[in-house]
């Protein structure tokens, strides 16, 4: 990456917008926690039982937010420090934020790695980051209140159905994104693979073990396995 | 009786239709706050928009996230509530950190899914989890790059193999439950990549061949597991139908 581009990515305006964003999820969150407290004693819920709620939310969310902080690290590198910041703590996924530089980059015909990167791949990248987002928040923005009734009315073996199509869907578009690095033979392919075989190793051992808090290390776990293997190639 | 329907009208007729109009704001302003760092690299940084691939990038990021709009607001409301589900879009990070996070908070504080005081936990859960993960984001991002900006660029630049074996993670999550769509797929990813590296689909003008390459294994697989799904409710029905 050049210094030029390290200089935009990591520029103080993308700072100022970073900590914008994250006060519209703070400050979402804060007024939802006081007017929850406020309301609790009226819906039948104790001080204690909101006492352990808060409790209990706030130490299982530091294994997964550790998780999601490695994670992190792989877009940190092509997206800088700001995006990486903004991306991973608003809609989303993390597994799903660190493939937006590779579908940029792909569309200029380069690997999304920090060596390829330039100011309009960075620029797609952001945009449809962006664009991404507006499916999550539209959906709730226009519906949430009418999603009870719907969950009933399309309940049943309906139900079923939708999952099996959104599921083919989600394997549809990950055969799609695996195919080119399956065919390209090189480190890639090996940190595929791999990637691929450690995650079927861990839902194997959770099966048999029924340790499922590895589940939440599954992506971690996977995404470490296939970077050294394919470095270690390479 | 009368505490009772006093209680259900504050649920109903106070806490939720405010929270839902803040919710409402928030992310509707939030829609276009997210498009800023985009004009910025333009106006702020002069850099021209490549407007052909920024198309092309955001028909394959649309398609990636479109499964995702549908099925986490079903998979996740009966947990989230109404509430619930306001703060968890806009705070992302739903099936690998909030949802468990809400799960976890209802079991301990003895509450039931689906409930109004469901409902209250798990929003109360979610929100909670927004402030432990930034703050863990925000240590991690200062203190990585202060390690990344060491590290040679082999190392920097083998990190981003990340990414396939991330892509290979998501692809053996979801196979378990459908192996035969899996594996049809997969096949139709492989095979329509390997004609199209043949050069025999380079008439299709406006590199349409890019388009069918991803859509096929796409709508493939929808195709197959709808028709697979509906064979096996035919199944049912007549196995069923027999024993009655």
């Amino acid at each position: 990456m050049s210094a030029e581009l390290k200089e935009l990515v990591n520029s103080p305006f993308l700072w100022v917008i970073t900590i914008g964003g994250l006060c519209l999820v703070f400050g979402l969150a804060l007024l939802f926690i006081i007017r929850s407290i406020k309301a609790a004693p009226h819906v039948g819920v104790t001080k204690e039982q909101v006492n352990t709620t808060l409790k209990t939310a706030c130490v299982s969310a530091i294994g997964p937010s550790v998780v999601i902080a490695v994670g992190m690290i792989s877009l940190l590198v092509v997206a800088g420090a700001p995006t990486a910041l903004l991306r991973l703590s608003v809609c989303g996924n993390v597994g799903y934020e660190v493939q937006a530089v590779g579908v940029a980059a792909g569309q200029f015909g380069v690997d999304g790695t920090a060596a390829s990167l330039t100011g309009e791949i960075f620029q797609t990248a952001v945009f449809i980051a962006a664009l991404g987002c507006i499916g999550y928040l539209i959906v709730p923005v226009l519906f949430v209140t009418k999603f009870d009734k719907v969950i009933q009315k399309v309940g049943g073996k309906d139900m079923t159905m939708m999952m099996v199509i959104c599921n083919a869907a989600i394997l549809g578009c990950y055969a799609y994104v695996d195919a080119p690095y399956i065919l390209r033979m090189d480190n890639s392919t090996v940190a595929l693979i791999v990637g691929f075989v450690v995650t079927l190793a861990v839902q194997q051992f959770v099966k048999r073990t029924g340790k499922k808090a590895l589940l939440q290390w599954n992506l971690l776990l996977s995404m470490l396995c296939g970077m050294l293997a394919g470095a270690l190639v390479g | 009786m009368n505490k009772n329907a006093q209680e259900k009208d504050y649920f109903n007729s106070k806490y939720m239709p405010s929270l839902v109009l803040i919710g409402r704001i928030i992310l509707s302003l939030a829609m276009f706050y997210f498009f800023v760092p985009f004009l910025w690299t333009w106006f702020g940084k002069g850099i021209e928009p490549q407007w052909k691939e920024i198309a092309g990038a955001s028909a394959v990021w649309l398609m990636i996230q479109l499964p995702w709009y549908i099925s986490e607001p079903i998979a996740y409301f009966p947990i989230q509530g109404v509430t619930g589900m306001l703060v968890c879009s806009l705070a992302g990070n739903s099936s690998n950190m909030r949802i468990p996070c809400a799960l976890t908070a209802q079991k301990a504080a003895g509450v039931k899914p689906g409930t109004q005081q469901g409902t209250l936990v798990s929003t109360i859960a979610i929100s909670a989890t927004c402030f432990v993960s930034i703050g863990i984001l925000a240590i991690f991002v200062i203190g990585g790059q202060t390690i990344l900006n060491m590290l040679p660029d082999s190392v920097t630049n083998s990190l981003s193999l990340m990414l396939p074996a991330l892509f290979g993670c998501i692809f053996a999550q979801f196979m378990g439950e459908d192996l035969p769509t899996a594996g049809f797929c997969m096949a139709i990813g492989i095979g329509i990549l390997l004609i199209g590296n043949t050069g025999v689909l380079n008439w299709i003008p406006f590199d349409g061949v890019y388009l069918i390459e991803m859509l096929l294994p796409i709508f493939g697989a929808i195709i197959f597991a709808y028709n697979m799904q509906k064979r096996r409710k035919a199944k049912e029905a007549v196995s069923g139908g027999t024993e009655e």
